[in-house]
């Protein structure tokens, strides 16, 4: 068994969306956070907001100290769907999530968050895996330009079909099977959909770059103690497996928006007392 | 006062990630005439066209509507919910493009042949309480009414947003005096029954306060669940009926993952209108 240690953690906007992007970051300051794992979303950090946002971004963060580990754009609510069944939809979102990476290589981050699209329910699951493949494989074209690799996320059955479980990553990881294609494992859809994180790594073992760490009764992107998962259980296939990458706490749940660093706050406490001391 | 079954929509939110065709083919079979419809990506979106794409698109939307003999009164494109619009944002790029979504949107509310068009009245940031924003959000408000002005029949309309959305009118209260600022005649209320209960308000004081100015209620049981899934919507539809309310209603189903298997709830809640005697 390994140690998890807080420096692990990593703190992401998207509890904060309501705020201004520097309020978060000196929120991370406050809260004695070092990485950040960037939620692209506007007005904080995206293409919409203007011709190129990332020297402010760069600036910002450069002045913050703090490092970025992850970058996640938005992909479920806004108009992107790696998986569309319209040519259009899929080629905007492609071009669009390949500046994303380009903006995570210029803050020196080598990953971007990659979730599976929303195949039509009503339309055959072979086409929706289809379209996801092939957009996955152009964005695997500039990883390899851009060295920033792609870390494919599981999402709730409630959020797409076309990845909501373990047995539904390995087949996108494996059918592709590239280096640059690795996996962000969520504790959220792995406890909705019935499963263990130690499945997961019993499967996919290294392939495994980033984990979201986050609470649920069974969903809902909780904080820790608002919920009905076992926490320990989570550190501990972590453990066992010798993870020893990044941890981002993604609470988001609408209820903590009106007051994101409180519950950030309550959040890190209660994690810190289940990790393991620094060496 | 009885409800008529011609005066209830449907909203299209929980077919979301299906094909349109299904989503209207659903909504017909469960005996609706009506919809609003929740237009977003890739059903149909400002995002997601060239102009001519987005013409065909939308002839091809009056087209599916006519095969099924469904009409569209209103239209309640997603604006600052899930996507990034912001008409009230302070910087100037995003305001800008946020406007001219918003414009075209107009266009196709008239296209469509919708009489109501819902409208997000913009946000801003929790720690920058300027009552600057507050002041864009009036002004671009009533750029929106003049613009709207060009077609006669149409009314826009705001509804109560959740506080950590939008701090502009997070309740009647402060609906109501978004409202009087704006002060224009075809921007009116919007009464959503399940922010209307998180706010512990009554669909009598709604009246008493909004009155004429009320142009549609959102309307769906407890947490916006299926009719008779909840304590709600017994007294709230028996309260509208009356009320002597006479303008026009959507189903509103929300709940968490409804898109998972939307049929069912609006099925469900169809027999329920028609089991309550509110299918007339």
């Amino acid at each position: 068994m390994s140690k998890i240690v807080p420096s692990q953690l990593a703190g992401t906007n998207m509890l904060y969306a309501q705020y201004s992007f520097q309020y978060f970051l000196d929120s991370m300051q406050r809260l004695g956070v070092q990485n950040i794992e960037v939620y692209g979303c506007s007005p904080h950090f995206h293409f919409y907001d203007c011709e190129n946002p990332v020297p402010t971004l760069r600036r910002q963060i450069h002045d913050s100290g703090l490092k970025v580990i992850s970058m996640m754009p938005e992909e479920n609510t806004y108009p992107v769907n790696i998986a569309a069944k319209e040519k259009r939809v899929r080629d905007n979102t492609v071009e669009l999530y390949k500046r994303f990476m380009d903006a995570a290589a210029e803050l020196d981050c080598h990953q971007m968050l990659l979730c599976p699209g929303r195949p039509y329910r009503n339309e055959p699951f072979s086409v929706g895996f289809a379209y996801s493949r092939d957009s996955i494989e152009r964005l695997l074209e500039h990883s390899r330009q851009t060295d920033v690799a792609l870390c494919y996320e599981t999402l709730r059955i409630g959020e797409s079909i076309l990845t909501s479980n373990l047995e539904d990553t390995c087949r996108m990881i494996e059918a592709i099977n590239d280096p640059y294609l690795q996996v962000c494992v969520d504790t959220v859809p792995v406890y909705a959909a019935g499963e263990k994180v130690e499945s997961y790594f019993a499967r996919l073992g290294s392939k495994i770059t980033h984990f979201h760490l986050v609470d649920g009764a069974p969903d809902g992107h909780l904080m820790w103690g608002d919920g009905t998962q076992n926490v320990d259980e989570h550190l501990d296939a972590l453990r066992k497996y010798h993870y020893s990458r990044y941890i981002t706490m993604e609470t988001a749940a609408s209820k903590y928006r009106m007051d994101a660093e409180k519950y950030y706050a309550m959040n890190i406490a209660y994690l810190r007392s289940h990790l393991d001391a620094e060496d | 006062m009885k409800i008529e079954n011609s005066r209830i929509n449907v909203v299209t939110y929980p077919y979301w990630h299906y094909t349109f065709a299904y989503c209207l083919d659903s909504i017909a079979a469960c005996g609706f005439r009506n919809i609003e419809f929740w237009a977003a990506s890739p059903q149909y979106c400002y995002a997601d066209y060239t102009a001519k794409e987005r013409e065909n698109r939308k002839r091809e939307i009056m087209e599916m509507l006519c095969r099924r003999n469904l009409a569209m009164p209103v239209f309640h494109p997603e604006q600052s919910n899930m996507y990034p619009l912001n008409i009230a944002s302070p910087e100037k790029y995003i305001r800008d493009h946020s406007m001219q979504y918003v414009r075209e949107y107009i266009d196709d509310a008239a296209f469509f042949g919708s009489k109501v068009m819902v409208l997000a009245p913009g946000r801003r940031d929790h720690d920058d309480e300027n009552p600057d924003h507050y002041k864009r959000a009036v002004e671009s408000i009533q750029a929106l009414s003049e613009y709207a002005g060009q077609y006669k029949d149409l009314t826009l309309v705001i509804e109560e947003w959740p506080a950590y959305l939008c701090a502009f009118a997070d309740n009647l209260q402060n609906l109501k005096k978004l409202l009087a600022d704006v002060n224009c005649a075809n921007v009116k209320a919007c009464l959503n029954t399940c922010s209307m209960h998180d706010n512990q308000e009554t669909i009598a004081a709604w009246l008493q306060s909004i009155g004429d100015e009320l142009a549609l209620v959102h309307f769906a049981d407890t947490g916006a669940q299926t009719l008779g899934a909840g304590q709600d919507a017994a007294g709230d539809l028996a309260a509208l009926a009356d009320s002597g309310y006479e303008g026009t209603l959507s189903l509103n189903i929300q709940f968490r993952d409804c898109c998972v298997a939307p049929d069912k709830p609006v099925f469900a809640s169809v027999a329920w209108l028609k089991r309550n005697g509110y299918w007339v």
